[in-house]
């Protein structure tokens, strides 16, 4: 065998040998995962996030967090909070926390590059804003679930920070928190901090109109003098008719639910013209122009790009019964419209740097050709320039696809004892025995990702 | 030999090079396990915004030196080892040091022990009233709970804290400031009679 065709065997083995390695997007390494969750088998699901993480059992954390490891521990979370395992739930979410946070520091401008010129899905994950406050607010129900005060104090401080952030940094997503801001307003109201909770409160009312929130809010008022926009609105309108304090033998149930399950980002094939139209106008007139070109040639017909598919789920409305008399929630958060603004937001931009890397390669494919002296070898080692770098290039799905897609809260006052409570929601029941001490709460969650 | 030295070269170059490539993509790391006396430094570098032991040892030892030479230690010397316990440490920051807080109890109570002048009466062995306690810290302090946990613990004094943080994240940075307070309390009066504050600052910034 002569020479130049031994090499491009070589070359061919390694080209193929990189296909054949190339990495799967995050929603195929995940989809697993999900079905599970679809059929119900929440233990099923954390034990394949375990087996991504490199660990045996959801007691047990990798010893190096990198990549996506960070977000398959924000899967297992969601999925132990279903599970009703809080105290490892809320470990993994304070592990994410605290990794989503670095990840956002150390992101760099090469990664920018790198995520034009070789993979969407290279560099760090930068969580969106939605996906930031819903670490703190699922890990709120995690301690509140619990009873632990302490710990929800401390989740709601850190929502705060990161509520604080968002709003000076990107305002027109300040209101994505309105499910944690209720929460860290219980939170600091059971805590016996008026001031708090109200300014938690006004924020979780200026964003949706929870109904729930009117006696507690009332009540508060008498306590302390913060007077936001809603909180003086509620005022003013109890001062005309009002309302008895609530008498002293009796205590507090919130009911958080969570159900459902955000959509979760899939690789999807455009054609290249129509790429363009949706992509154009965040590329540089250069880059549109090279673009335009490689296109009219046929270099390029095709672009991979990750997308959101349409949400064609109606979601019931949740109930729940405490000694069988039935209860109704306040309106639900939908965490899933949150994540599909997120992704169109973000997709114009996402579609500019697909169509950037295929123009790349179609290049890099055209350098390596002239620079192998053209002819069979050039067409063979431009091909498998071409082949390798589309092996390396992955859209980027990676997204926090466990998140449930409603979070719901209910809230009744009841006489000091014990109650039994029966949630019913995604065709899943539970009951669960409560005991409230006079003038005392208590937090029952279910988590029901389908 | 042309082919050799030109076409075939450049194009072990092109492979090598997407193999460069590609692996700059995916990222590779191998982890050990340390021990802190065979690594230098280790104890010394600041890992998160969180408090380390550095940092707890610090504050506190600050405010252990200024609870040694306050008049309220003055008034132990004359009161014949009055018996003092130490509760809680209240975490209200926006971290989860809990545990770090739990294990500064014991510090305090060995320095009290190592100054001598005083009795001191541990909580360890009293764990459905340290239940009380931490439940009613959580649930919003109220003082008049004091003389009546004095009473049951028999203890003249409380030696208490909490810590507070003002918490900023602004671009690429992260900064904790963290205050702890110490306080001494008369069981009999609720009254404060030894206070002070020692600072810690941790932050994430870029380099």
């Amino acid at each position: 065998m002569r020479c130049w065709q031994r090499a491009i065997g070589y070359a061919c083995i390694a080209v193929c040998a990189s296909v054949v390695v190339g990495c799967a997007g995050y929603s195929d390494r995940v989809r697993d995962a999900r079905a599970a969750l679809d059929a119900g088998r929440p233990r099923e699901a954390v034990t394949i996030f375990n087996q991504r993480l490199g660990v045996e059992t959801a007691k047990e954390l990798p010893s190096d967090i990198q990549g996506e490891k960070v977000l398959y521990v924000l899967e297992r979370s969601v999925a132990l909070q279903s599970l009703a395992d809080y105290e490892l739930s809320s470990r993994d979410l304070e592990v994410a926390d605290k990794q989503v946070e670095m990840l956002d520091f150390t992101h760099s401008t090469l990664d920018d590059i790198s995520k034009f010129m070789f993979s969407d899905d290279s560099g760090p994950y930068q969580a969106p804003a939605y996906e930031k406050l819903m670490i703190n607010t699922l890990n709120m129900v995690n301690y509140l679930a619990r009873d632990d005060l302490n710990g929800a104090r401390v989740e709601a401080r850190r929502l705060a920070v990161m509520q604080q952030f968002i709003k000076e940094n990107d305002p027109k997503h300040a209101g994505v928190g309105s499910a944690g801001s209720y929460l860290a307003g219980f939170t600091f109201e059971k805590s016996r901090q008026p001031g708090e909770a109200l300014r938690f409160y006004d924020e979780a009312l200026q964003y949706t109109d929870f109904q729930s929130l009117v006696g507690p809010v009332v009540q508060l008022a008498e306590q302390d003098s913060y007077r936001g926009e809603r909180i003086a609105q509620l005022v003013a309108a109890a001062a005309k008719n009002p309302a008895p304090a609530p008498p002293e033998d009796t205590g507090e149930l919130l009911v958080v639910v969570g159900y459902g399950r955000v959509p979760a980002k899939i690789a999807e094939r455009v054609p290249i013209g129509l790429a363009l139209t949706m992509g154009s106008m965040y590329m540089s007139p250069a880059s549109r122009a090279q673009a335009n070109q490689v296109a009219a040639q046929g270099l390029v017909t095709w672009i991979n790009f990750p997308t959101l598919p349409k949400p064609t789920r109606m979601y019931q409305v949740p109930n729940f019964a405490v000694d069988q008399q039935p209860y109704t929630f306040d309106v639900p958060v939908a965490i899933d419209d949150l994540a599909v603004s997120a992704w169109r937001e973000t997709k114009g931009k996402m579609i500019a740097s697909a169509i950037t890397r295929v123009v790349t390669r179609v290049l890099a494919g055209e350098v390596t050709r002239r620079a192998t002296g053209g002819g069979t070898l050039g067409f063979l080692a431009s091909l498998g320039t071409q082949v390798a770098m589309t092996a390396t290039d992955t859209p980027d799905t990676r997204s926090w696809s466990t998140l449930p897609a409603r979070i719901a809260v209910g809230r009744v006052r009841l006489p000091a004892g014990q109650h039994v409570v029966d949630i019913a929601v995604s065709g899943e029941q539970r009951r669960q025995t409560v005991t409230l001490a006079p003038g005392g709460w208590a937090v029952v969650n279910l988590t029901v990702l389908r | 030999m042309t082919c050799k030295v030109l076409g075939v070269s450049r194009l072990w170059i092109a492979a090598l090079a997407l193999s460069a490539l590609s692996g700059s993509v995916g990222c590779a790391h191998s982890t050990r396990a340390v021990r802190g006396d065979d690594e230098p430094g280790l104890d010394y570098a600041a890992m998160s915004t969180g408090l380390d032991r550095r940092d707890l040892q610090r504050m506190l030892n600050e405010n252990m030196e200024r609870m040694r030479t306050s008049a309220v230690v003055q008034r132990w010397a004359s009161e014949n080892r009055p018996a003092v316990s130490v509760l809680p440490i209240k975490n209200e920051t926006s971290e989860h040091i809990d545990s770090s807080l739990q294990a500064l109890i014991s510090d305090v109570e060995t320095k009290l022990i190592e100054w001598g002048g005083v009795r001191v009466i541990s909580l360890e062995n009293q764990q459905d009233l340290l239940a009380q306690i931490r439940k009613q810290y959580s649930e919003g302090f109220d003082p008049s709970q004091v003389a009546r946990w004095g009473k049951q613990i028999g203890a003249r004094y409380f030696v208490t804290g909490k810590v507070y943080t003002t918490d900023e994240r602004v671009g690429d940075q992260r900064r904790v400031q963290y205050y702890m307070f110490m306080q001494v309390i008369d069981v009999e009066t609720g009254e404060i009679l030894f206070q002070n504050k020692s600072n810690v600052t941790k932050a994430i910034v870029r380099d």
